[in-house]
């Protein structure tokens, strides 16, 4: 007798996590998949909210780096996962580019990851090397039409690849692309003059290396207040923000959801939170699940298309 | 004067009696990770980052650094004692180091690479704290046509890795070059040799291949033939070395030094290939070069005096710039913007007590290695008793476990078994393996940079001669290869003429 009730009361133990409700979620420990390595921004952005998450939950929640493949590896990692809001992936906007320009990815990245929150909204920089001496977006525009300006890139199909392949096109100019492992091998060769002109966020441009001409954001950063925006010189269309945000496999149950983006909007505006995003010039943002989703759709659209009359895809 | 008071202020940072034990834990963890084969210091310090959120970020920085430079003295002690790389700048060490061990004088190998790494360090850290500022725009005059003949002059060095037969390491590092080439190509966005799996998309990680043909392979090989340790592990010798020694291993130890010194603070360069760079070197100058390959201590002294003065250097391009060299020092990087410090050269105004302090920690950790490892050299001599029914199961564990923690990936311990599979047919064939690591280390970088040089002048081959310090590689490197060759020529004209 004993026995039998010992074993009901184990499956109802074993049961137990299926009707769990969104004021018990989390009940356990959650895992943070970071699908690069540790020390980069996506990281850094990730383990932050992990730990905040941590604290407001009174659970632990774990980051695992599982690099490789550009960021595949990892969001496959979770688009197979149980979607239970167990298992989370944080991605930044390469996420997007990546969707529209690497063939054969092993999930589908619109029908298998949920955006469910954005952690931050980063601001990104058009910065000159010291072999031009220019000072606006305008002089950029004149330079590249008289002579060969080099643009740096983290790799084809990168955000930085993108942006400048936009630039060109809105621009009407001709900038060609260099490709470097990373945004830190890109800003040895601009403060070296061997390529002109960076995108990158504001983290390379702390070294001094670079001058910022121009913010791809639709306002001034808060950081360098004086670098007029894209739009101030008349290109709004290049407007390439940088964002940082939660993922969950597909069909995580909507109040499991709703809790999670609440969650994460509450940690990351509070005064601490936006001192730290400050330092990355970034800002928190309240986008609802369903203008992210919306969001990250569009931007998957929008690349798609450049990267075809770019070129860059078949 | 400035400098004399900053570097008071750093040891009265890093002298308190938590950063003393942040140091040691540091040195200690690192110093176990570098014997262990396969769990370097990446994996270790990304699993330990979180734990110091709650800590004092120079206190964190300290420990987090010891780890770095410790797994770079532990390495050597595996290389030397069973023939595997615990750490893949200590991959050269296991050429005559292992030899050394074989003729009874393991104490003497390990405690030379602990001399060696601890005269290292001090220049290094010297250096660091001295020159960080001037030196770091070092980073900037390097492009990528240097790089590319750098590499140039690596490859030839490389022949230089093999005692046997030259043509034999030719082919080692062609396929080293092979292997490297695997994953999507940076410039165009085509996968090579992927066969559609995705972890191979960024090619093979470097422990893969140093585990596999290095660790699996020398346990597989060791197995079908019964040449039994104990000819060599019963002789250890004295576990010091003597006045011989020193004479003998302090020319290589100050070149190994300065080549360190300075490819440590290229950003493209890095700690394996200080090493490689030092042992061809060597090879090329030393009095003792015809006993290289055969248990030489100038083979331990200077490789192993090169990768520790880079592990200094390298943190002159991070902490002054920024720029990470290698995957670590972006590690540590991150680990300064948790803590909300803004890595560049403001660091050293705005957190002098970091910047000083970790400087000051890593030359006390450097001293803490050499009084941790100099007593440890008796144990770690003991370790070859072990039986192999023992150490060899052991071994593999570690060994699967440093490979899984790398990326989580069990793909990548088959991997390992692969290649541990080609490194048994090259034990067989009678191949060295070191000239094959090289090719896989340098040759992607030969080709991104070559590839690179070629589309910043637009297509102009003169580049390579136009830039002087590529101009300077090409022309050491035509002459090793001239050297090299001539004897080569003369003999074959001698042939002739006997013939006549």
């Amino acid at each position: 007798m004993n026995f039998i009730l010992k074993g009901a009361v184990a499956l109802g133990l074993l049961a137990a996590p299926a009707i769990v409700t969104a004021q018990e979620y989390p009940t356990s420990q959650v895992t943070v998949v970071v699908p690069f390595a540790p020390g980069g921004s996506v990281d850094v952005m990730g383990r932050y909210v992990s730990d905040r998450l941590s604290r407001l939950w009174g659970q632990a929640v774990v980051v695992e780096n599982r690099t490789g493949a550009g960021s595949a590896i990892g969001s496959a990692h979770v688009s197979q996962a149980r979607p239970d809001g167990y298992t989370l992936l944080v991605v930044s906007s390469s996420f997007t580019t990546n969707a529209a320009t690497q063939p054969s990815l092993p999930f589908d990245p619109v029908q298998d990851l949920k955006p469910v929150a954005v952690i931050a909204l980063g601001d990104r920089f058009v910065s000159t090397g010291p072999r031009l001496n220019i000072g606006s977006l305008e002089d950029l525009v004149r330079e590249a039409k008289s002579q060969k300006i080099f643009y740096g890139t983290n790799g084809v199909g990168s955000l930085a690849h993108m942006t400048g392949e936009l630039m060109n096109d809105v621009l009407g100019i001709e900038m060609e692309a260099v490709h470097y492992k990373g945004g830190s091998e890109v800003m040895v060769d601009l403060g070296g003059g061997r390529i002109d002109v960076a995108f990158s966020g504001y983290s390379d441009l702390a070294s001094g290396i670079g001058k910022p001409i121009s913010v791809l954001s639709d306002e001034r950063s808060s950081v360098l207040p004086d670098v007029p925006t894209v739009a101030e010189s008349g290109f709004a269309e290049v407007v390439v923000p940088n964002w940082w945000g939660v993922f969950a496999p597909a069909g995580v149950p909507d109040d499991v959801l709703a809790k999670l983006h609440a969650d994460v909007v509450q940690v990351m505006s509070t005064p601490e939170a936006v001192e730290f995003l400050a330092t990355q010039a970034a800002i928190p943002s309240a986008m609802t699940t369903v203008e992210f989703t919306g969001y990250v759709a569009d931007e998957i659209t929008r690349w798609r298309g450049l990267a075809e009359k770019a070129g860059m895809i078949e | 004067l400035d400098l004399f008071n900053n570097i008071l202020l750093g040891f009265g940072t890093a002298m308190t009696l938590s950063n003393l034990g942040y140091a040691f834990l540091g040195c200690l963890l690192g110093t176990l990770i570098g014997v262990l084969p396969g769990l370097g210091p990446l994996a270790t310090i990304s699993m330990l980052l979180p734990i110091t959120f709650g800590m004092d970020p120079t206190s964190a920085l300290i420990m987090l650094a010891g780890i770095y430079y410790g797994s770079a003295y532990g390495g050597s002690t595996t290389a030397i004692l069973v023939n595997l790389p615990g750490e893949t700048s200590s991959v050269v060490t296991v050429i005559d180091g292992h030899e050394m061990a074989r003729k009874g004088r393991a104490g003497v190998a390990i405690a030379t690479a602990a001399i060696g790494s601890f005269v290292a360090g001090t220049v290094g850290t010297l250096v660091l704290a001295a020159f960080a500022a001037p030196l770091a725009s070092l980073a900037f005059r390097f492009g990528a046509a240097d790089y590319f003949s750098l590499m140039v002059l690596g490859l030839i060095g490389a022949v230089s890795l093999s005692s046997g037969s030259i043509g034999k390491a030719i082919g080692m590092i062609l396929i080293g070059i092979l292997i490297g080439i695997v994953g999507i190509d940076l410039n165009s966005g085509v996968q090579r040799f992927t066969f559609g799996v995705p972890h191979l998309w960024e090619g093979f990680d470097f422990i893969v291949i140093a585990v596999g043909i290095f660790a699996f392979g020398e346990v597989v090989g060791s197995l079908d033939h019964d040449e039994p340790r104990e000819t060599y592990t019963e002789r250890v010798g004295r576990l010091m070395p003597n006045r011989e020694d020193f004479r003998r291993m302090t020319p290589s130890i100050l070149r190994g030094t300065a080549i360190g010194t300075v490819l440590g603070i290229l950003p493209g360069a890095g700690l394996s290939i200080a090493s490689f760079f030092s042992y061809s070197v060597e090879k090329k100058v030393s009095r003792f070069r015809h006993m290289m390959g055969k248990g030489a201590i100038e083979g331990v002294a200077g490789p192993e005096a090169a990768n520790n003065a880079a592990a200094q250097t390298a943190f002159i391009p991070t902490l002054t710039l920024g720029i990470p060299g290698s995957a670590t020092m972006a590690l540590m990087l991150g680990a300064m913007t948790m803590h909300n410090i803004q890595p560049g050269p403001q660091v050293m105004t705005s957190n002098p007590q970091l910047f000083w302090g970790l400087i000051a920690s890593m030359w006390i950790g450097n001293l803490m290695l050499v009084i941790l490892n100099l007593p440890l050299v008796g144990i770690w001599v003991k370790l070859l008793k072990i039986p192999y029914g023992v150490l060899f199961p052991a071994i593999l564990l570690f060994c699967c476990i440093g490979v899984f923690a790398s990326q989580f990936a069990t793909f990548d311990i088959y991997l390992a078994a692969a290649f541990g599979a080609a490194g048994y047919v090259f034990r067989k064939l009678e191949c060295e393996p070191a000239p094959l690591v090289l090719g896989f280390v340098m040759g992607p970088l030969l080709e991104t940079n070559f590839r690179r040089a070629l589309v910043l002048s637009e297509g102009d081959f003169m580049t390579f001669l136009k830039e002087p310090i590529s101009l300077t590689f090409l022309i050491i490197a035509a002459g090793m290869v001239a050297t090299a060759s001539l004897p080569l020529i003369r003999k074959r004209r001698d042939e002739v003429l006997a013939e006549d």
